[in-house]
């Protein structure tokens, strides 16, 4: 019998190492995270432009999804699959090239964006080089997971497989479809998509980001770890088929749950909040699976602070997944769109899902990995409540924020004006609960800290030598031509069961799913006219209101303010006239926002003179009293860059936008020029302390500025314009 | 597709130690799920009232903007409603009044014409000169309805119209005082009660 049996050792080193990378981009990310919290409560610490707030946001995001929770879900993929697949990583070198690319990619994110390199698209913000790596080494992880799975000893696939299966092919897709753009220079693209199309597609990637890197991925995760530390049987094995199919089959059509009330399509919007709400049950199976996989080991939860983790992430986990639903339908959205309900929604996910369920695995794989006993089970329980508490501060504080912005951005008073004209009074009113925020910032990373040393402790008592024990499993049977017959067998439990023995047909139907999914959405979106009625008066932009459109893109504007605004009365009486899908065609990118930490900017052109944003930009707090936007003073000084307009202005045209005469050499410098002298000499004409700005950034940006939402002004193609029903 | 009673059975296969139930889906799970598949189905159809789309953002939005003008009038009544000569000739005479004006002028116009009026970003409110006049009802129309070509907004919708009556009057107090740094005079020499100082008064830039 024996003689039969391959013998073979797990990859624990690899392990290892993503564990690591695990604490140290999770600690940095989260600590970019408070100093941007403090940043919106104290606008002088936005000291230097390369750690201003627009281009901060963005780091904390990138670090915490992809470097932080990306390292903690290849540490789990890489120890879990190993021993569920009976087998070694299918290639050492593919292992170490996955994790040092990895790292790598997260390196230059760190150095791109401080320095103001961004496509400005939400968690798709590396510029086109990153992104050719990350598709580089995502294949390499890809091509060594199913090479594993090739490899394995265990017929059948387990519940995490699949989960892992699901989520490296979507991601390889989102992130492929949703960057392709045309390069304009080492660090600067424009999409390939525009406006609404854009949109689009953005928040197509955007959701599901969220749904297959923070969400399958990570039930994966739970599907191995809890039952592991519980040492429960996993509570339904036809849940779990269940939830898998359903979930990654809706998970795809909810994207448009984003652009509720925008100029997306109004049949878009409804089928991105049905299907939303229709993937409420499958997501809570999976944390129904988790939960219940404790029956019997509650007694254990009390001791463990492991146990402990993975219960408030499972918990996390539904209370998010219930509130995703609730804020897509239309009415909720309409209240939570633009607010901090949006930050502290993702909040919840994301400290409670995403970081507790790993640290739960962290702690878990500590004693295993590193062969001795965890440092202190005491400092483990310390970091559960501190961060629990942390959590709590933080969810309390920013959704009471959101809640109470919403309602004072629709408040009317009895003579049918605005109760808050001034948005500044909105925003005064959140400062306490920033603060709190602040608050619980530094609790859950104080967290982190006394995480971070129960590892390093616990590292330092390893043994001189890892011991790596030899594994003997019987080696698969071949059985050909199997999958023939079985293409169609899943829909049976015992059919299910077949499938799980034939990863390439199992990947097969993954991929459908996600794909049909997907082009039932993207297909009309770009082929039907009507969605996006054209406006004879919408003109691509000026090559100077271009440059400063890169400004705008560069300095991270759209962190913080909207280029979009909803057809409600509370809104247009606000900014103006809604935007119309036919006035964002030369927009690539779309720059709508998500987030209205400033006021909404689509009406912004003509709103205030030159001199006026010229003051704001220099010193926002001169021109409005308490304003938290940082300032921007060396934008008066620092030299615009003339030379690329060019070559921007080449690139849009060859993405269809009509620069006509303005691509043949020189041309858009030349009209750039042009229009910057006028600029700046109608500022110095107004202000004669300001001098010599024609060739100044601040030019350009105000220009762009003064752009902004004035075509159909021009004409009286309102009504002409209006927003496309699509039948629903 | 679940068999009775079949609760905590295990299933026969173990992956690294880890077992599964056969357990069946929990009842309410699936009543839950296929509630908001029909739901949604309803939803899309659009044909039972308060369940769809209804008539569609577009039409929701003007209906909430006929209402809205058909209680407080059209923006344009609403702005005409504002400029109001009777109370600002009763701001001007009331101290408490001009305080109130005072105070909105510290927030809503001081960013472009300085705390003391001596101007900045827009003109100097300080001297003779006008550029839109400075009779009441020129005073109490630039402030209501702005003059967007220049970059001065249109306060309407921000400012009641109390506060446009009290600021506007305390903007006729400034002529006169002395700021100490003053933005050069731009318009036509206006006397103080809003006519033109005749031959003499000079256009300045």
């Amino acid at each position: 019998m024996n003689a039969q049996l391959d013998s073979f050792k797990y990859d624990d080193a690899i392990v290892r190492k993503f564990l690591v990378a695990t604490f140290v981009w999770g600690l940095v990310g989260m600590l970019v995270g408070l100093i941007a919290a403090t940043q919106l409560v104290l606008p002088s610490l936005n000291v230097v432009p390369w750690l201003s707030f627009g281009r901060l946001r963005p780091l904390h995001t990138n670090a915490v999804i992809f470097a932080f929770a990306g390292n903690a879900i290849f540490t789990g993929v890489y120890y879990s699959s190993q021993r569920l697949l009976k087998t070694r990583m299918f290639s050492d070198a593919l292992s170490a090239a996955h994790f040092w690319g990895w790292q790598l990619i997260i390196v230059a994110a760190a150095i791109t964006l401080p320095l103001g390199f961004t496509q400005s698209k939400e968690y798709a913000e590396l510029e086109w080089p990153i992104d050719i790596m990350i598709a580089v080494v995502w294949v390499i992880f890809a091509v060594n997971f199913f090479m594993t799975i090739a490899r394995r000893r265990e017929r059948h696939l387990y519940v995490a497989i699949w989960f892992y299966i699901a989520s490296i092919i979507t991601v390889a897709i989102l992130h492929i479809f949703n960057n392709l753009s045309l390069p304009a220079g080492p660090f600067k693209s424009y999409s390939m998509y525009a406006g609404v199309q854009d949109a689009f597609m953005q928040w197509w990637y955007g959701h599901n980001a969220v749904a297959f890197f923070l969400t399958t991925p990570f039930l994966g995760l739970m599907y191995y770890f809890m039952p592991k530390a519980a040492n429960r049987p996993v509570f339904s094995y036809r849940l779990s088929i269940m939830h898998f199919w359903t979930l990654v089959f809706m998970y795809i059509w909810a994207g448009p749950h984003h652009l509720h009330y925008t100029a997306l399509p109004e049949w878009a919007s409804t089928l991105g909040m049905i299907f939303s709400v229709m993937l409420w049950m499958p997501s809570w199976g999976g944390g129904v699976n988790g939960l219940l996989t404790l029956r019997g080991a509650w007694n254990k939860v009390a001791e463990d602070p492991i146990l402990k983790f993975f219960v408030v992430a499972v918990t996390a986990y539904m209370m998010s997944t219930f509130e995703g639903p609730m804020l897509s339908v239309k009415s909720v959205n309409a209240l939570a769109h633009y607010t901090d309900w949006i930050i502290a929604h993702v909040h919840t996910g994301a400290l409670g899902w995403n970081g507790f369920l790993t640290f739960g695995m962290v702690y878990w794989l500590l004693p295993r990995l590193y062969q001795t006993k965890l440092y202190s089970n005491k400092l483990a329980e310390v970091h559960f409540w501190i961060a629990t508490f942390g959590m709590i501060l933080y969810a309390t504080a920013i959704y009471s924020a959101g809640v109470q912005q919403g309602l004072m951005w629709r408040a009317f008073d009895e003579t049918g004006r605005l109760q808050y004209p001034d948005f500044i009074e909105t925003t005064m009113k959140l400062m306490p609960m920033y603060w709190m925020r602040v608050a619980g910032g530094t609790l859950y990373l104080a967290g982190m800290v006394i995480f971070g040393w129960n590892i390093l402790k616990t590292w330092q008592s390893r043994p001189a030598k890892y011991e790596e024990p030899v594994i003997q499993a019987a080696p698969l049977e071949r059985k050909p031509g199997e999958s023939g017959k079985n293409v169609f067998a899943g829909f049976s439990v015992a059919g299910h069961r077949r499938w799980e023995a034939l990863p390439i047909l199992f990947t097969v139907w993954t991929t459908v799913a996600v794909i049909v999914a997907s082009l039932f959405e993207i297909i009309p979106t770009f082929l039907i006219q009507t969605n996006i009625p054209t406006i004879a008066s919408v003109r691509p932009y000026t090559p100077l209101e271009l440059a400063g459109r890169d400004i705008y893109q560069r300095e991270g504007c759209f962190n913080c303010h909207s280029q979009m605004i909803r057809p409600f009365r509370y809104e247009t009486e606000r900014f103006g006239e809604y935007s119309k899908p036919g006035e964002f065609v030369y927009d690539h990118p779309f720059l709508w926002g998500s987030r209205r930490t400033g006021p909404d900017l689509a009406r912004e052109g003509g709103k205030y003179n030159n001199l006026w944003h010229v003051n704001h930009m220099k010193d926002p707090r001169a021109v409005t009293p308490n304003s938290i936007m940082p300032a921007y003073p060396e934008l008066l000084t620092q030299k615009l860059d003339f030379n690329t307009i060019q070559k921007h202005v080449d690139a849009m045209a060859m993405l269809g936008v009509p620069y006509g005469e303005l691509i043949k050499d020189g041309a858009a410098i030349e009209a750039a020029r042009t229009q910057a002298a006028e600029v700046a000499a109608d500022i110095e004409s107004t202000d004669p302390n300001l001098t010599g700005l024609a060739d100044k950034e601040i030019t350009a940006l105000v220009a762009y500025l003064q752009r902004l939402g004035v075509d159909i002004k021009k004409a009286n193609e309102v009504a002409a314009a209006r927003l496309p029903a699509g039948g629903q | 597709m679940s068999t009775p009673r079949d609760e905590d059975r295990l299933m026969d296969h173990k992956y690294d130690d880890i077992q599964e139930y056969d357990n069946p889906l929990p009842t309410w799970w699936n009543v839950i799920f296929w509630a908001t598949i029909i739901w949604s189905i309803i939803y899309f159809l659009n044909v039972i009232p308060g369940v769809g789309s209804g008539k569609g953002r577009q039409a929701l939005y003007e209906d909430e903007m006929a209402k809205a003008q058909e209680l407080y009038g059209s923006p344009e009544q609403q702005a005409e409603a504002a400029i109001d000569e009777g109370a600002m000739a009763a701001a001007l005479a009331d101290p408490a009044k001009l305080e109130a004006g005072k105070v909105v002028f510290a927030t809503t116009c001081s960013p472009c014409h300085n705390m003391d009026g001596g101007g900045n970003i827009g003109p100097n409110m300080t001297d003779d000169y006008w550029i839109h006049g400075n009779s009441p009802k020129a005073i109490l129309t630039t402030i209501t309805k702005g003059v967007p070509e220049k970059g001065m907004p249109t306060w309407a919708a921000t400012l009641k119209p109390d506060q446009i009556a009290n600021v506007a009057a305390y903007i006729t107090t400034l002529r006169g005082t002395k700021p100490a740094v003053a933005k050069e005079p731009q318009g036509i020499l206006m006397t103080p009660d809003g006519q033109p100082a005749g031959a003499d008064s000079g256009a300045v830039k």
